[in-house]
């Protein structure tokens, strides 16, 4: 039991602050595009490789803090008609559901591991004018997809957690 | 097993995954690589990866980010208060006045970011405690803010263009044009149906009493509050105007003008922009995660062959072509009451852009068409996205049936500007092709 709250703490204290690094890259995001801008029209010196690094920037800014957004719920869902269920229902519901969580993120983390393996050992480059390593990002893919398995996880032992509470209650 | 049975099986799973309140981004992943390890074998699932990986890098979803971080930093800039605060000036002697200033604000607003939810928010904090105050009725205060909301995803900038742009290959810029025409049509019919209705019953919303009138004097200065509002949505729009930035790269123009704004308005603190990275953040996630996810399911319907089977479905109905088109625009409509706009443009667009070209229609008039009917899905109940932001801001004892009884007569007229934009292609397209 013990093992489980230390396990929830970590993995949510991870999550939260993947979150909250990767919302700076907004910063420099936003910095590439506007100097690519003013680059190109004022000066007629467009740079090859803006596009590129925010493509990256872009791509982080998603990927990474996909097990962040799980644990603030705040991947949508539609609750038109969960939502007139009782919260137990509800529970059992997602519990139920999170076997497609898992088959979903599981290959997710297989395959983005395949293809970072495979970028690796060919030390892929993107095909532009500036030709950067993209293995490096591809390597992040699994690393991202594992938080996200790992957030899915405490929230099925959190929900695991619900039901049994309730069972608890109604047992007295 | 036939195509046909597959893919009715494909969207019955999909519809169960959402019915049970599965997360959206996961059923369309879900679905599709349950689909993909049956109908394709398990060496597909390597290019189920790769093309949500070729989804979350695609060139044109760049702008989403870049628009998302624009409308976060635009809620704490200042920019709504200073523009209501001349339009309470303005508009505070006139009957319904505060309600028609404020569609007048989102419209402007609209013009500079490319979210529903943007106006929404920064408007509904404002102007909402404002107009119950000055005793407007609840569904004269209440419906005039979501409603005018809505604007922003039609109005130019907008990142619903742009997803619609990607998914049905259509070009960025003539889909913004397009927006220009309908979306001042409804603003102009959104403040017409105020004025009337007030007129004809005072009771609704009173003017503001002589005394807290603003003196001309105080109008005129007032003015000068405008000025950045404008100089932000010329920067934004003139620079994908005058080709300076692509439409992708204003949402960074837009970005850095309004933290530029928020600067000025001394609201540029640490506090605030950390809080608006992470709204971006997750919005951002939640938007970019169902593009990914759709990307991947469109990519598993073309290569199993469902795409294909619906379009011919579709093209050989024994119906008159403009009924097909009807019927497809009601789709849109319909699945706008429980989905976002996102996942609606994700799922539908790129099936039927091909059949709308097969039926020998404009594709630009239908997705431009399209955008005013995904922003009634944002409006119209059970699930309009700015029916429940207006929930979260406004006070407790305004229920949700308050705002859908406020929204209604508002959706009726976007409704009409739909009819009149499907009877009539001229009125949409001759700003688009105006441009050569």
């Amino acid at each position: 039991m013990l093992n489980a709250k230390v396990f929830l703490r970590a993995v949510s204290f991870v999550n939260e602050w993947v979150g909250k690094a990767c919302s700076l890259f907004f910063v420099p995001l936003v910095c590439i595009v506007l100097l690519e801008v003013i680059l190109r029209y004022a000066f007629n010196r467009p740079t090859i490789w803006a596009w590129d690094i925010s493509m990256m920037l872009m791509a982080l800014t998603v990927v990474l803090p996909g097990g962040y957004l799980l644990l603030k719920d705040a991947h949508t869902n539609v609750d038109v008609i969960v939502r007139r269920f009782s919260p137990r229902t509800r529970t059992i519901i997602d519990l139920v559901t999170s076997v497609l969580f898992f088959f979903v993120i599981g290959i997710l983390v297989w395959k983005s591991g395949e293809a970072a393996w495979d970028s690796f050992l060919s030390r892929e480059h993107l095909a532009t004018v500036l030709g950067p390593p993209i293995y490096p990002l591809k390597m992040v893919w699994p690393i991202a997809a594992f938080l996200l398995l790992l957030q899915g996880v405490a929230k099925f032992i959190r929900d695991l957690g619900k039901i049994r509470q309730h069972r608890r209650d109604n047992g007295q | 097993m036939t195509t046909g049975l597959m893919t009715g099986l494909f969207f019955l799973s999909f519809g169960l995954a959402l019915a049970l309140g599965f997360p959206i981004a996961f059923s369309l992943l879900g679905v599709s690589m349950v689909f993909a390890l049956i109908f394709l074998g398990p060496t597909s699932l390597y290019f189920v990866f790769s093309s949500t990986f070729a989804g979350f890098t695609r060139d044109v979803f760049m702008a989403i980010p870049l628009y998302i971080v624009m409308s976060s930093i635009i809620q704490f800039s200042g920019l709504g208060s200073a523009l209501y605060d001349v339009m309470y000036k303005w508009f505070g002697s006139l009957r319904g006045g505060l309600a028609m200033g404020t569609v007048v604000i989102c419209t402007l607003m609209a013009a500079m970011t490319g979210l529903g939810g943007t106006a929404v928010v920064t408007m509904g904090v404002i102007a909402l405690p404002e107009m119950l105050k000055r005793n407007y009725s609840k569904d004269t205060a209440l419906g005039c803010i979501p409603a005018g909301g809505s604007l922003g995803p039609l109005i130019p900038p907008s990142a619903p263009a742009i997803t619609l742009a990607a998914f049905g290959d259509l070009s960025v810029a003539r889909l913004f044009i397009g927006g220009i025409v309908p979306g001042v049509l409804i603003s102009f019919l959104f403040c017409a149906y105020i004025a009337i209705r007030c007129f004809l019953n005072p009771e609704l919303a009173p003017a503001l009493p002589r005394e807290t009138r603003a003196t001309w004097h105080e109008k005129l200065v007032s003015l000068r509050d405008v000025i950045l509002p404008i100089l932000l949505v010329v920067a934004v729009l003139g620079s994908i105007y005058t080709g300076a930035a692509t439409p992708t790269e204003a949402g960074a123009v837009g970005a850095g003008g309004a933290a530029l704004c928020a600067l000025i308005y001394r609201r540029l603190t640490w506090r605030n922009l950390r809080e608006a990275l992470l709204f971006a953040l997750r919005v951002n996630g939640m938007v970019m995660w169902i593009m990914g996810g759709g990307v991947c399911m469109c990519a598993i319907l073309s290569a199993t062959g469902a795409s294909r089977w619906i379009g011919s479905l579709l093209v050989e109905l024994p119906l008159a072509p403009i009924i097909v088109i009807i019927l497809m625009q009601l789709t849109g409509l319909i699945l706008g009451m429980f989905l976002d706009g996102a996942t609606i443009k994700v799922i539908t667009i790129p099936i039927f852009i091909p059949v709308v070209v097969a039926l020998g229609f404009d594709p630009l008039w239908f997705g431009i068409c399209f955008m005013v009917n995904t922003i009634i899905g944002y409006i119209t109940p059970p699930f309009g996205m700015n029916l429940f932001y207006t929930k979260g801001i406004a006070s407790e004892d305004i229920t949700m049936g308050d705002i859908y009884r406020a929204i209604l007569p508002f959706a009726g007229i976007e409704a009409i500007v739909l009819i009149v934009c499907i009877a009539f292609p001229g009125m949409v397209l001759w700003l688009p092709n105006m441009m050569g």
